[in-house]
């Protein structure tokens, strides 16, 4: 019940934040340079379209009718068409979510699990060499531009020594259907993971390691040594259990950007995923697909962060609900 | 420079990460600054053969324009160098200034700010600097403002929460109190005292900064009259087959800058919060030893604890702290001891050794501990038998502890009850649910705890009750030995008699042998039938405690007694000792206690006096205890009547 | 008795009263708490008020009403017969230099970037009292008078590289600079170790009597109280429940509070017999949902059934005496003596 009010307070809060991300789009539109109505419909689009894509943004009124009319818009779920292809912008991202989700989703369950795993297991043997190693060797990780990474494992795996492909997520000729098709997928999917997954282990080491030794010098730690708790169960039942919770906050903000972490990976490897649609988009100025996918990016971190709340509220007690 | 400043530039330099990410930072940016002397071909020169590998010619190799790759590099340094401390220092001066008054005027201010940082943290930003620069085409300082319009909350976030804690600082309130004017608090306390986190942060910005200006340029975005890194790989990644090397160079170049960036950031943060680097981690492995030859069975008369020549250092960075030094004592079964001394004498590393709870950085050097006459610690080694450490097996079953602060000795995320459960279980894997919880219920009802807080979690509970449930957790076993470390220290008049009282009661309903540790000797006097006074790691008297207050053989003992101010007795000058600093004491040659006491000679500052009988257990560290004993301290005066009626 | 120099009056302190809508509509809105209920004291020239309370009984908040840190929601603060309690600007600052503040934690007492010599010539500067030649000069004359010889060696000094005891000496070298008439001392040696402590308190008595300052001593320790004051306040809940000159105050105490407070102080001398505690019925205080009737009932050992139902008034006991209970002519005559042998 309190949880329940909890979260129907936390959900009229971001209301405002929701109006907030629009308005700020709204607003680039505007500032940018040249006409609203070209950017919106694409250069040498046709009249009879351009006239139906000033009526519907209500581009001859003072601006805030526009602003009114275009979150009109949004609230129908109408995000214009793009200009490349004519279709709705909705239903293009909508096609190209499932394939970023798989990449980005299977490297940050990669990180995160290894990654707080590393950190727990330094956090017990802190300031020792193999920590400060490990604690140098995160920071070097998370430093590498990941674009980079990626083209060295393209490098050295797909053209010196030709294991893996390359590019794309499915093979051209290769199957449709089945297991030959999943482990296909499997294939494609090695680099670019690998690429993701080592820049976001590094951040997760330190992050558990961090988390892990703080809890470890908490007194109540003391007491259950005292208590005569074997080593092993001090460390899961005491101290990885409390030491998630901020590990917790950080992977649920993760998790909201998980759509847009990979637009970098995805141009390295043409991985068919939203990432790869904003490149294009940027390169042929489909100006409404590049702000659709901001939308619903923006709405996506927002929904995370609305259920990472309400876990952390369920996990500690603490907290005020 | 102040101190602090000065320390922390060594204790960065110090370290092995600190000082190479240094180095590797400063030699990137001296090599940007001279790119113009250093003799290089123009960056932009289509002069050489193309896809040239790098040779001794082109150290670095050629691009598909025949252009200098090395040169590219180096400028492209600039560009780099450019990106961070511009947008940096934008992000740290904006976020800054709104941080700062958010944080220090609060009230509605501080809500609407702290709601807009807020909201960048839920926006993302990357592709919010892409949405940017598509839509008003690429140029560097549009980069810098675009990364900086994102990172800004950033500081301002972190500035916030220095700003608040500061604000509560004692010395910026003393400031506002002495008619200080705001600006006048800011300008002189709050900003030099908050500013270090904040600029170590912006070796992170920069780093960020870097990496997201080269992704913007490795998509093609970024400033195309620039030699950048990112475009650098944009280049090469189209001939990455043809020529590898033209990827490569860039890309370790970002990567030795950023890096570098982060460690140092890293190593900063380290430098100024030393113990983020060793606190906590799992206990270490220490060497044992074997349970000594001609033990013989306890006896009815055998002390619960036996303690002889205990020594225990630290280690803190090169210095050693011999926080307890050389300390003996006997405790009878179902006897009481009190502790007393000042904050830092180590009366908390004696508990702790007691228990063999220390943590990593201290060493037992010496000393034996006995418990109900078996060896548990000899010769500061743990006495190990059949595999299983002596102490393992007395932990909580037969010797338990009352910390000092009972809202962090709990766990904060479990019930009371259920942290009690969980003992019980561990030790008595076969007891059933029912019986557990009558248990529990028991030692709930035995300390005074109603049953109806019985599932609060630790914070639900007032600070008096919070200690009630640290005992009963201390009991739940029936331990014969209980350590409490200053278990009413931070709690209310009312409610540490209370539980002063509670502890006493206990004692004698349950037999148990009692270890009170205290800076207070009042708290001590009525709880025990021995104390004994901590000065500097030893235990410089130990006597009866009706003895020990009627004739205190030795002088510290002496001001302790004499320092207290009494509620009954007339209204006579307080015994003080000078402000001097505790540390000279350890390090003393002669008394350790000669730096301030009154009576100190030159023979104290000489030699170490030795331990005296004065009989019936009475023991001085003093060169002139029986003098001193032979004098007895002022005689208790008539007391006024509400006092008198509180003792009949 | 002499007028007094700070008076205040009727002052009530509520904190949170209005928690603003979204924390109202989330229902996280923290209660009101009520900090200080009428609490009105008069200190007198050259003379020392100790307010006693446990933690949360509102005596830091009366400190910080005091030196006009904080305004109060009602009630006024008064000096030498003046309201000044919506002072501002040059008359704020020109009442700060009169009224000076020591507080608690002496290890953060001062500015770790500055020396010590820098921390003390502040308030001088501020003020403008010294010109800028002189200001060495006067702070070296201050240290010494503090006790922290050789004070030159003291005023270049960092405050990491002095102990507690030092720094609070220091702290109160920075209050007493600017020579002001009243100092409100807000625990001002409870983190310091008992044999440095003492010597503080010297130090404040032996000031007081050279220069006849006034102080407001707040504490928890009614020895300390007694040690350090002419006339004791003893405070629960945000409000006074007995006020009196300090001896008659522990020797004729006439609120049950004043009592156990008494009773808990551990004797430390050689006769030291074990007491007979009363358990008390419970132990939990705190200002937000403040009991009715007498605010100290739940705990009182003597609390009968009006008590639950009217607040006791402050009313006189004796010569310059006054306590807030039912029943203080009996508590003052017959002690707890009743509730003793009821529980024993
Ligand atoms: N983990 C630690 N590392 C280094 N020094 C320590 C540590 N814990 C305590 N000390 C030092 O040891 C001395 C004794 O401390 P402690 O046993 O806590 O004293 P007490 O309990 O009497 O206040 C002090 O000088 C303290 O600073
Ligand atoms: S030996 Fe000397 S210096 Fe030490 S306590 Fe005794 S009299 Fe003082
Ligand atoms: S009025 Fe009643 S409850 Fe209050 S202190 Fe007096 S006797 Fe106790
Ligand atoms: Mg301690």
């Amino acid at each position: 019940m309190r949880l329940l009010r909890y979260f129907l307070f936390r959900l009229l809060q971001m209301f405002p934040i929701a109006l907030f991300i629009v308005v700020i789009n709204f607003a680039l539109i505007h500032l940018a340079p040249g006409d609203v109505s070209i950017l919106l419909a694409g250069e040498g689009a046709d009249p009879e379209y351009m006239q139906s894509i000033r009526e519907s943004y209500g581009l001859d009124r003072p601006l805030h009718e526009q602003l009114g009319a275009y979150l009109g818009q949004i609230l129908q779920g109408d995000l214009g068409l793009s200009f490349r292809t004519r279709e709705p912008v909705i239903d293009i991202i909508a096609e190209r979510i499932p394939a970023t989700l798989l990449l980005a989703g299977t490297a940050l369950v990669l990180a995160s699990i290894a990654g707080v795993a590393i950190g727990a297991v330094m956090a017990r043997r802190p300031g020792s060499a193999l920590d400060t190693a490990v604690t140098t060797l995160s920071i070097s990780l998370f430093s590498i531009p990941v674009f980079w990474l990626g083209l060295m494992l393209i490098l050295l795996f797909a053209v010196t020594l030709r294991w893996l492909p390359s590019s794309g997520m499915v093979s051209i000729a290769g199957p449709r259907e089945g297991l030959g098709f999943v482990l296909d997928v499997v294939r494609h999917m090695i680099l670019p993971v690998t690429a993701l997954a080592a820049v976001w282990l590094g951040q997760y080491v330190r992050l558990s390691r961090a988390s892990v030794s703080e809890t470890l010098a908490e007194p109540y730690v003391t007491t259950a040594r005292a208590i005569g708790f074997p080593e092993r169960r001090v460390m899961t039942r005491f101290a990885l259990r409390n030491a998630m919770l901020p590990i917790v906050t950080v992977l649920g903000l993760e998790l909201g950007l998980l759509l847009s972490g990979a637009v970098l990976t995805e141009t390295v490897f043409s991985w068919p995923g939203l990432g790869r649609l904003i490149y294009e988009a940027i390169l042929s100025r489909d100006t409404p697909v590049i702000m659709g996918a901001f939308l619903i990016m923006s709405f996506t971190v927002m929904l995370a962060a609305l259920l990472t709340d309400l876990l952390y509220a369920a996990l500690d007690p603490r907290v005020r609900l | 420079m102040t101190p602090t400043a000065a320390k922390t530039l060594r204790a960065t330099v110090a370290s092995v990460p600190g000082a190479l990410s240094l180095a590797v930072f400063l030699v990137i940016c001296a090599t940007a600054l001279a790119a113009p002397i250093l003799g290089l071909p123009d960056p932009a020169d289509m002069a050489f053969a193309l896809y040239q590998p790098p040779s001794a010619e082109h150290w670095l190799g050629t691009d598909n324009f025949g252009r200098d790759i090395l040169s590219r590099v180096v400028w492209g340094a600039q560009v780099a160098l450019t990106v961070a401390v511009g947008a940096a220092l934008l992000s740290i001066l904006i976020g800054s200034a709104l941080g700062a008054i958010a944080g220090y005027f609060g009230g509605w201010v501080d809500g609407l700010l702290s709601r807009v940082f807020d909201i960048f943290l839920l926006i993302p930003t990357f592709f919010l600097i892409l949405l940017i620069v598509a839509l008003f085409g690429a140029s560097l300082p549009l980069t810098i403002v675009a990364i900086a319009l994102t990172t800004w909350p950033r500081s301002a976030r972190l500035m916030r929460s220095q700003v608040l804690t500061l604000k509560s600082r004692v010395y910026v309130q003393a400031a506002l109190a002495a008619g200080a004017p705001h600006w006048w608090v800011i300008v002189r306390h709050v900003i030099p005292n908050g500013i270090a986190p904040i600029i170590t942060d912006g070796t992170i910005l920069m780093g960020m900064a870097i990496l997201t200006e080269a992704g913007l340029s490795f998509l093609g975005l970024g400033d195309q009259n620039l030699v950048s890194w990112g475009s650098m790989i944009f280049e090469g990644q189209r001939h990455l087959r043809l020529a590898p090397w033209m990827s490569i160079a860039p890309g370790v170049a970002l990567l030795l800058l950023v890096a570098s960036l982060n460690l140092l950031g890293d190593s900063i943060n380290f430098a100024m919060n030393p113990q983020l680097r060793t606190r906590g981690g799992a206990p270490k492995r220490r060497a044992t030893t074997a349970p000594p030859a001609g033990e013989t069975a306890p006896a009815a008369d055998t002390p619960i604890l036996e303690v002889d020549d205990l020594r225990l250092v630290y280690h803190a960075g090169a210095r050693r702290i011999a926080a307890v030094d050389g300390v003996s004592f006997t405790l009878p079964r179902g006897g009481s001891l009190g502790i007393v001394g000042e904050s830092g004498c180590g009366k908390s590393s004696l508990g702790s050794a007691l228990l063999q709870t220390m943590p990593n950085n201290a060493e037992l050097t010496s000393g034996t501990i006995r418990f109900d006459g078996r060896a548990i610690v000899l010769g500061g080694k743990p006495v190990v038998e059949n595999g299983r450490s002596r102490i393992d097996a007395l932990r909580w079953t037969r010797m338990a502890t009352i910390f000092q602060s009972a809202m962090n000795a709990l766990n904060p995320v479990t019930t009371v009850r259920r942290q009690m459960m969980d003992a019980l279980r561990l030790h008595k894997p076969g007891i059933s649910r029912e019986e557990a919880t009558a248990r529990i219920a028991e030692v709930f009802a035995m300390i005074g705890i109603p049953a109806s807080r019985m599932n609060a979690y630790p914070h639900q509970l007032s600070g008096g009750m919070r200690q009630r449930a640290m005992i009963a957790l201390s009991l739940i076993l029936e331990p014969e030995l209980v350590i409490a470390d200053e278990p009413t220290t931070a709690l209310d008049m009312l409610i540490q008699d209370q539980i002063l009282g509670e502890i006493a009661d206990l004692r004698e309903r349950l037999n148990l042998s009692l270890i009170l540790v205290s800076h207070d000797m009042g708290a001590v006097a009525e709880s025990c039938d021995v104390v004994a006074v901590m000065y500097a790691g030893r235990i410089v008297e130990i006597a009866p405690t009706q003895r020990i207050f009627g004739n205190p053989a030795h002088p510290y003992t002496r001001t302790l007694i004499g320092a207290l101010p009494s509620l009954t007795g007339p209204l006579e000058e307080l015994e003080s000792l000078p402000a001097t600093d505790t540390a000279a004491a350890a390090a003393a040659t002669g008394c350790r206690f000669a730096h301030a006491c009154p009576a100190a000679t030159d023979l104290c500052r000489r030699a170490a006096p030795p331990a005296v009988p004065l009989g019936a257990g009475h023991v001085s560290e003093c060169h002139y205890a029986e003098d001193f004993a032979a004098e007895p301290s002022s005689e208790p005066h008539a007391a006024p009547a509400a006092a008198k009626e509180a003792r009949a | 008795m002499s007028r007094p120099i700070l008076q205040l009056d009727a002052l009530r302190m509520v904190y949170n009263a209005d928690p603003g809508i979204l924390a109202r509509l989330s229902g996280r809105a923290d209660p009101p708490v009520i900090a200080a209920d009428d609490v009105s004291l008069d200190l007198h020239p050259g003379q020392t008020l100790a307010v006693v309370g446990e933690s949360g009984s509102g005596k830091t908040t009366a400190g910080r009403i005091a030196t006009l840190q904080e305004r109060p929601t009602a009630g006024r603060v008064l000096y030498e017969g003046e309201d000044v309690t919506a002072l501002t600007g040059a008359a704020l600052k020109a009442f700060r230099a009169k009224v000076q503040m020591i507080f608690q934690n002496p290890y953060d007492a001062l500015n770790p970037r500055l020396t010590v010599g820098q921390s003390l010539a502040e308030p001088l500067t501020l003020h403008g009292l010294v010109p800028r030649a002189g200001l060495r000069a006067a702070v070296i004359e201050m240290l010494e008078a503090v006790e922290l010889r050789p004070a030159e060696s003291f005023a270049d000094a960092f405050p990491s590289e002095l102990s507690g005891g030092q720094l609070q000496r220091i702290a109160i070298a920075r209050a007493l600079i600017i020579k002001p008439r009243v100092v409100i001392a807000d625990e001002p040696v409870s983190m310091l170790d008992v044999s440095i402590r003492s010597g503080v308190m010297n130090l404040m008595r032996g000031i007081q009597r050279d220069t006849g300052v006034t102080y407001l001593y707040i504490t928890h320790d009614l020895s300390v109280a007694r040690y350090m004051a002419d006339r004791i306040a003893v405070m629960y809940l945000g409000a006074v429940l007995e006020e009196g000159p300090a001896e008659t105050l522990i020797s004729r105490a006439a609120h049950p509070y004043t009592r156990l407070l008494i009773q808990a102080v551990p004797e430390h001398r050689a006769s030291a017999t074990r007491r007979t505690r009363i358990r008390l019925p419970g132990d939990a205080a705190s200002q937000a949902g403040l009991p009715s009737g007498c605010r100290f009932h739940p705990r009182c050992p003597l609390a009968q059934p009006i008590c639950r139902e009217k607040a006791p008034p402050l009313a006189p006991v004796g010569a310059a005496h006054r306590a807030a209970c039912h029943f203080a002519d009996d508590v003052q005559t017959h002690g707890l003596g009743a509730a003793t042998a009821a529980t024993a």
